[in-house]
Order: C-alpha cells, then structure tokens, then sequence
C-alpha cells in the first residue's frame, strides 16, 4: 500500500497546487463571473476527498464499510468528469492547468490501478472499521483531510456569492455614460487589465470613444460592449482616424510568475516592445496624438529602506527598477515628437482584483501575515484614485513626465497586514521570514519583502485631492462593497 | 562618459575601448544597461540534412523564410545579458556571460545546457564571434563536435544588421539567420 499512499499524496500536493495557483492565482474562480456551476462541483469533490483522506489516515475498512468507500472514489470520478465538461464549457483552460488536470488524472488511474485488487479483497471481508496509525501517513492524511474540507467549505460560499453568468460584464456594470461637448478618442492599450478595465469604464462614462487594444478581443466585448472598439493590432485603426490620447497599460503581469529569463525577456517585450510600438505608430500618424500616459510603477526606485522618496530620487538597481527604467525611457521617448509624455509610477493598486484579491482569500481564511520583517514601505493606491491619476493625467497639461501615483499615506507591510485583518476581523499570524520567500520565489521575492516609501509629491503640488488617502479608507471602502455588493465583486474580475 | 556607458555592459567589459571601433547601432545593441527592444526583419535558411532540421526544431526556429517579422529583446544587470529573438513569433533565448580567459570572450548558453565560448573580434568595422570552445551540461566538447559560425554584426542603413551562420563540418550547414532591426537610440 506504501506506493498506493505515495500517488495519494502526490494527488493531494498536485490538487493543492491546482486550487491555489491555477484556481484561485491564475483564474481568480471564486470571483468569475458564471463560475457558480464549476466551483459546486468543486465544492462538492472536496467535501469527498476529505473522508478519503481521513480513511486512508487512520482507518481500515471491511465488507460493506469498504464497499461504501469505493462508493465515494466512484462519485468522486464522476464529479471530475463533470468538472471536466463544465471548464471547457465556461472558460479557456490555460495550458498549464490543462497540463495539471491530466497529470492529475493519471496519477488518480494509477492509484486506483494499485488500490482497487486491495479494496475489493476488503469488499469481501466481515464488515468493520477499525483504526489504525500509519505513522507519517496518517498525519500527512489529516493535513490534506483539513485542507480539503476548508477548501470545500471556501468554494461553497465563493458558488453562493457567485452572479449569474446570462449576462457580459458591461451589462451587470450598469454604464451610466454621459454626454460629452468635447469628446476625445483615446486608445488604451492593455485596456481589458485591472486597471485599464476601470479607466476605460470611466473614460467611457465621462462620454469619450475609447479604443481598446488587447490581446483578447472577446474579453474586450465581454467587458465594455459597443461602448468601446476592441482591436487586436494597431493596423485596425485607419490612417484618417483621430487619435487624441493614447494610454499605455500593456504589460505581463510581474508576479505572474518566477523571474526566470524568459519570464523577464517576456516582461520587458510586452511593456518597453508594446510602448515602442505604439509610439512607432503615434509617429507615423499626420496628426500625432498631443498626450501619452504610460504606466510605470514605484519599483523604478528599487529597495530603499526608509528614505522618502519623490520623482527626483535616483533610480534603484534591481531587475523591477531596470525594467521600469527601460518603460520609461522608451515613453519619454514621445517627448521627441511633439508628444506630451506621462509616467504614472503607481503603487500597488488596491481594488476588486490586483493585489487584494490575491489577499483576501488567505486573509480571510486567517491565514494572512506579514512578509519579511514587515518594515519594508508599501506604497499603495485606491484603484478610484489610480483613474482618477490617468484621467488628470490626459487632460492636465501641468503634468508632464514622471509622477508617482501613490497614496500620500504609506504603510509599511505589517500596518498594512494588521490593518487587512483587522477589518476582516481575522488574526494575523507570526511574518513568515525572508529567507523562506527567497527560497521559493527567489529573485520575485523582493516584491514582497523589500519596498520603498514613495511620496506623491508632485500631485500634492498641483493640488491634487485623493479620495482614499488613508489605507483605512481605502479597506473600508473596498471590503465594504465586497461583502455587500457580489455583483460588483464578479463584474470587476470580468 | 562613452567608455564608462560601455564599460558597465557585458560587452563594453569585454572590449574596453575597441567597442568605440563600432558604428552606433551596433555599440548601442551591446550597450544596453537596463533592458531594450527592437523590432525588423530576418530571413532563414535551413540546411538540406536531417540534422539540420532537427537542430533547428530543437532550439526553436521557425520553418524558412523571409523578412520574417523579429522582434529582440536584451534585458541586462551589467555582468550578464538575456537575448530573447523572436523570429516569426517563434521565441529563442539565449544568456550571455563573460568568459573566464583573459581574451575577449564570452559564453553563450543556449537551452539543454549546451554553451559555446565565443571569442569576440572586430575586423573592418564589424564585431565578429568565433567559436573557441563548447560544453554540454559543463562539460567540455572535443573540437570536432564544435560547430562552425559564420557570425558578423554591423550597421547598415542606420539599423543593426547581424548574420549568423552555423554548420558543422561534416553535414554542412544547420541554420543561417540574417536580418535587420532598427537599434534605435
């Protein structure tokens, strides 16, 4: 039975891996809008994996007790199968989850090949449960037992919360667009983002055309409707078109994945490639755009301890700081054909989507602490106040080359944990150290345990007014519509 | 200010103040301090053995062709360089070290852990490599296994042109690429 155990807990690590990095990091399940069906059967399958853990943790079952167990493995088969049906028929399975899931499945074969002849000479014995330590197994069992059942219990509630899937994105966000004397065509690339998805919204409500380009056309539609012009290639935009303003949000997201090579060959080509493409384009155009805003973000500054720092504090050396710094040279590059040119360096964008809802579910389930030793700065943004930035920065002529887009008050990691689980009314455990983020993510690892305290100083000096300057504002806004409001919670994570 | 930009680069390490031989385009590819992208074209030409077909397929080049629409991207921290082309929307990644020996070369590692020492040379203007070693997995290849490389960069029409030859002695040529990029400032 040992190698019956060794691909059970294969399976468990494997479907763990599945739920926290595909599910939950990639997909965002709980949060998809029309994902009700999927995550029930999720719910469901774990809610069965976790007396099959318990059984194969410390019990041995006979006769009708392990006819009923086989019961279970058979039911959870067929839930897989469904589950199978229902992903292809809601969503585009990323490759390394379509990977994952057929590991997954032939590796529950292969258990079942070893565990069937045993469970059927079970069958036939007299009916009886009797309890039995496996040593090591039964306590990895239980953690997985544990796991599961929490699980289940978090997929239930995200299927009860989940909106219905009849309608598009743009359609559940209620619009409301208003007339505009002076409308400008703005083309957002990167428009269908976290954040490009809410200005694009925004500049749609304040009546301006916007163009979207994005990779993903559909998701385009699914979000702003014929609100917006999706196009995938800036060749779709004919020569006698006016552009007025072009934002620039394109870009890999940076902790989508370890920082190998190609991982940073791809965050560079999508962020400082898509910038010299669009300004090739801007410059081929009779009449140029008069405004390019292009996101950057605070890790231009690298690691900085405690030392404030505003737009004129030198560059840092890291690899996030020489990425920002290659953005953004490549978008001052604008300047030399008569366009106006904003680097917004933002900070770590809170909304209904981004970094808290990669947070939320950890914090929720009490798990959450704090990174490192939790006095690195973490700068920080309302995603209202983020649009509110790129809308100031369209129109704004005073602004002009880099601007940090930052909340005027910073948090270091352990306020911001602190506060997170406070609001939540969940605990907050002991940080977990450096060493062992370094160890796993490596080189990512300077995202969450180094920070810099970033000023917005040249906001502040043209008398810009943040609507969220204080973190606790900003959660109570956030977390407040979270528990009120699913609809809006789905409608943001498209 | 020159030499000092070109010294904290891989390259500019490599070839002190013989780097300022090079007209800009190639002194601005090989200067990179942070990270760059640019964008031309390339034409491909595979050789007519099997091995040719299998080496190309398995370090990611797309089938023959012209003006294939490339796009490279240098991402640099001074001591190494990533090189990612894309040929045809067909990724090849290659990193970029300094070499050991006193000489001017470097080593560059391609996927399977095979890597090559290229010894780094200007003649007529132009940065050529030769091949001078090759290791598989760290382990050091006799001669006769060393691929031969045809490989020159230069500026042409205010871009970048490079043109790399690969072959082997005994089946000809495996792979040529050759195309031009705009290096831009």
């Amino acid at each position: 039975m040992e190698v019956a155990y060794t691909l059970l807990a294969a399976q468990g690590i494997l479907g763990a891996w599945d739920n926290l990095w595909n599910h939950e990091y990639k997909v965002g399940l709980a949060r998809r809008a029309g994902a009700r069906a999927e995550l029930v059967l999720h719910a469901l399958r774990a809610a069965l994996y976790a007396p099959v853990f318990v059984v194969f943790a410390w019990l041995e079952l006979t006769g009708w007790y392990a006819a009923v167990f086989a019961g279970l493995l058979a039911t959870e088969i067929a839930i897989t199968l469904l589950d199978f049906v229902e992903e292809d028929r809601s969503r585009e399975l990323p490759a390394n989850e379509r990977v994952l899931h057929t590991v997954l499945a032939i590796n529950f074969g292969a258990f079942l090949a070893v565990l069937v002849p045993q469970l059927w000479l079970n069958v036939q014995q007299p009916t009886a449960a009797v309890v039995m330590d496996r040593g090591i197994w039964s306590w990895l069992f239980s953690v997985f037992a544990l796991g599961t059942a929490a699980w289940s219990l978090r997929d239930a509630i995200a299927a009860f919360r989940n909106s219905p899937p009849d309608l598009a994105t743009w359609q559940r966000r209620q619009l409301a667009v208003r007339r505009c004397v002076h409308p400008k065509v703005i083309l957002v690339a990167g428009g269908t983002g976290f954040v490009g998805r809410h200005l694009c919204w925004r500049l749609i409500e304040k009546g301006h055309r916007v163009i979207v380009l994005a990779r993903d056309r559909a998701k385009a539609v699914d979000l702003f409707g014929s609100y917006a012009r999706p196009i995938i290639d800036l060749k779709e935009i004919r020569s006698t078109q006016r552009v007025d303003a072009i934002v620039n949000l394109a870009g890999e997201p940076i902790a989508g994945w370890w920082w190998t090579a190609w991982r940073k060959a791809l965050l560079v080509e999508s962020r400082v490639g898509m910038t010299r493409m669009l300004l090739d384009w801007a410059q081929a155009r009779g009449v140029k755009p008069a405004v390019l805003v292009n996101a950057s973000a605070v890790g231009w500054y690298g690691a900085r301890g405690d030392e404030p720092l505003d737009e004129s504090a030198h560059g840092g050396d890291d690899f996030p700081a020489r990425l920002c710094r290659a953005w953004e040279r490549e978008a001052l590059v604008g300047g030399n054909i008569g366009i106006r040119v904003v680097t917004l360096r933002l900070g770590l964008v809170l909304g209904h989507g981004g970094l808290l809802a990669r947070l939320l579910p950890t914090f929720g389930l009490g798990l959450g602490a704090p990174f490192g030793r939790g006095n690195q700065w973490m700068p920080w943004i309302h995603i209202d106040d983020a649009v509110d930035i790129f809308a100031l920065a369209l129109r704004d002529v005073r602004l002009s080359g880099q601007v940090n887009a930052v909340a005027p008050q910073p948090v270091t990691n352990r306020q911001f944990s602190q506060l997170l689980a406070r609001t939540l009314r969940r605990p907050l455990w002991p940080a977990i150290p450096a060493v062992v983020l370094r160890t796993v993510l490596g080189e990512l690892a300077t995202l969450f345990v180094d920070g810099q305290r970033v000023l917005p100083v040249k906001l502040i000096g043209i008398g810009h007014r943040f609507r969220h300057p204080a973190l606790s504002s900003a959660f109570s806004d956030l977390i407040g519509r979270e528990g009120s409001t699913s609809l809006r919670t789905a409608s943001d994570h498209g | 200010m020159a030499s000092c930009l070109y010294g904290a680069t891989l390259m500019g390490g490599k070839l002190g103040p013989t780097l300022q031989c090079f007209d800009e385009s190639v002194r601005t590819m090989h200067a990179v301090l942070d990270a760059k992208v640019v964008f031309g074209y390339t034409d491909i030409d595979c050789g007519t053995s099997p091995l040719a077909g299998l080496v190309s397929w398995l370090f990611g080049f797309p089938a023959p062709g012209r003006a294939l629409p490339t796009a490279i991207t240098v991402v640099s921290d001074g001591a190494c360089e990533i090189w990612h082309r894309r040929f045809a929307n067909q990724p090849i990644l290659t990193r970029l070290e300094p070499g050991r020996s006193a000489q001017p070369t470097i080593v560059e590692r391609f996927r399977f852990g095979v890597a090559f020492d290229l010894r780094v040379l200007e003649r007529d203007g132009r940065l050529r490599f030769e091949v001078v070693g090759m290791r598989i997995f760290g382990i050091p290849m006799p001669q006769w296994l060393w691929p031969t490389l045809t490989a020159e960069e230069c500026e042409e029409s205010g871009g970048f042109r490079f043109d790399i030859d690969i072959g082997m002695r005994w089946t000809g040529r495996l792979i040529r690429y050759h195309g031009w990029v705009r290096a831009g400032g």
